[in-house]
């Protein structure tokens, strides 16, 4: 046997070795006798495979990075003006809500009280001195309205019609120095006037009977006593008593139930019944 | 004269409109800022006590139309007022922010003097208690009057250019 031989001999027997082997591992490991085998091999080798994956990451990231954000950046931009879309139709709606229940208080105000004859009508103006709390409407002369006639809205008494031009009229607010409203107190039904301040704001009943019982919180409202203002119309809530020694009358510091800054719409109540007060009239012939 | 009253009337009708719409609405420290009495003070500041005189007639009258003041109350104030202030116009140094904030404040105070005055001659006083208004009103209308007075110098400016003469 050459060397020729020999080497071709030998090379033969590796090849069966190596197959031998292959099939030998195959079979182990088809049978899974070999897991602790791999376990004991994989696990040095994964560590460096993890380690280099990251790195790999990472470098990889390092360029992705822009284009991520940018996107992120584009779709932050649209979802921020979706948002704003959807913050200004939010507005929108409330407001439609704002109008809509302001309605539904004026109408449920004009059911109450079916007898009244009144005019709805927008604040458009407000008095321009500072000495003086009036409203303008745009509501005037053609559409039925008259110096005098009673204003309210869906919360109370707003005042009363001071000045009146063909399309617009000016009201006197309640709470303004110049008015004087006969008012009762809800649950002693004692008698007074309510007037306003020239500063605005709060406002007095006085003249109002020292047996009464005047309670904090009470409501007041519209005696109808005079016939310029119907009876029962909210005017507001006592805040304070006011009781002297030696005085003939006590009186009240009365928050008006309406917001005036924050008024919209009112109603001129343009007839109404006014109280019997013919009792009080002498009879005829004397 | 004629270019004063020219511009006073659409100046002061668009005025009285934000006054009554809009300012009345918006007050800073409980006031409502008077847009057209720190308009007529500073053009009778610019332009001299006679001119103010017109804005204060145009002016007092519109406001008056807006308001349950009796007609020509704020005219007279503002006429008054103007007269006054016009009396030492011409001693007050030129100077472009502290005189106008001055004259404001004081013009201002005049003006609120006076319409009170006239309103407790009348059946429409209002009480006492407005005197507790007095140092916010003055404090509103000094800030106010300074960007007040730059505009309305503009607009001097523009109408009224200042000639000047060389002479060899």
């Amino acid at each position: 046997m050459n060397l020729d031989d020999l080497q071709r001999q030998v090379r033969w027997r590796l090849v069966l070795f190596l197959v031998g082997l292959s099939l030998v591992l195959f079979i182990l490991d088809s049978t899974g006798n070999l897991d602790n085998t791999f376990s004991f091999l994989q696990d040095p080798i994964n560590a460096v495979v993890s380690w280099t994956s990251s790195r790999v990451d990472a470098f990889a990231t390092v360029f992705a990075g822009p284009r991520d954000l940018q996107e992120a950046r584009s779709e932050l931009a649209a979802l921020q003006a979706r948002v704003d879309e959807l913050e200004r139709e939010n507005e929108q709606l409330r407001e439609i809500q704002g109008e809509y229940q302001l309605l539904q208080d004026l109408f449920n105000r004009n059911r109450e009280t079916p007898a009244y004859n009144r005019v709805l009508a927008n604040v458009i103006g407000r008095d321009t001195s500072p000495f003086f709390r009036s409203i303008i409407i745009d509501k005037g002369r053609d559409d039925g309205v008259r110096v005098g006639m009673p204003v309210e809205s869906a919360r109370g008494l707003v005042g009363q019609v001071y000045r009146t031009a063909d399309r617009s009229a000016q009201v006197l607010l309640l709470t303004d120095n110049l008015s004087s409203i006969p008012t009762r107190l809800i649950d002693t039904r004692a008698v007074g006037v309510t007037h306003g301040s020239t500063l605005g704001g709060l406002m007095t009943m006085d003249w109002i009977s020292l047996e009464a019982d005047v309670a904090i919180g009470e409501v007041v409202m519209t005696s109808g006593l005079g016939g310029r203002f119907p009876p029962d119309i909210v005017v507001g809530r006592v805040t304070q008593v006011q009781k002297r020694e030696a005085a003939l009358f006590q009186s009240a510091t009365v928050q008006p139930a309406v917001d005036f800054d924050r008024l919209e719409l009112v109603f001129v109540v343009i007839s109404f019944t006014p109280i019997d007060t013919s009792i009080f009239d002498e009879p005829e012939g004397n | 004269m004629n270019r004063d009253l020219y511009l006073a009337l659409p100046l002061m009708l668009v005025l009285v409109i934000l006054q009554t719409a809009l300012l009345s609405r918006w007050l800073i420290l409980g006031i409502a800022p008077q847009l057209m009495l720190l308009a007529v003070l500073a053009w009778s500041l610019l332009r001299g006590p006679q001119a103010g005189l017109l804005w204060a007639v145009v002016a007092g009258l519109l406001l008056d139309l807006f308001s349950a003041m009796p007609l020509g109350t704020s005219a007279l104030a503002l006429i008054l007022t103007t007269t006054s202030l016009g009396l030492i116009q011409n001693y007050l140094p030129v100077n472009r922010f502290l005189i106008p904030v001055l004259y404001g404040s004081f013009g201002a105070f005049l003006y609120l003097f006076i319409t009170l005055l006239v309103l407790r001659l009348t059946p429409y006083a209002p009480d006492w208690s407005v005197i507790q208004m007095v140092p916010s009103y003055l404090l509103v209308h000094a800030t106010l009057m300074p960007p007040v007075y730059w505009l309305l110098f503009s607009l001097s400016r523009a109408l009224w250019p200042r000639r000047v003469t060389i002479e060899p």
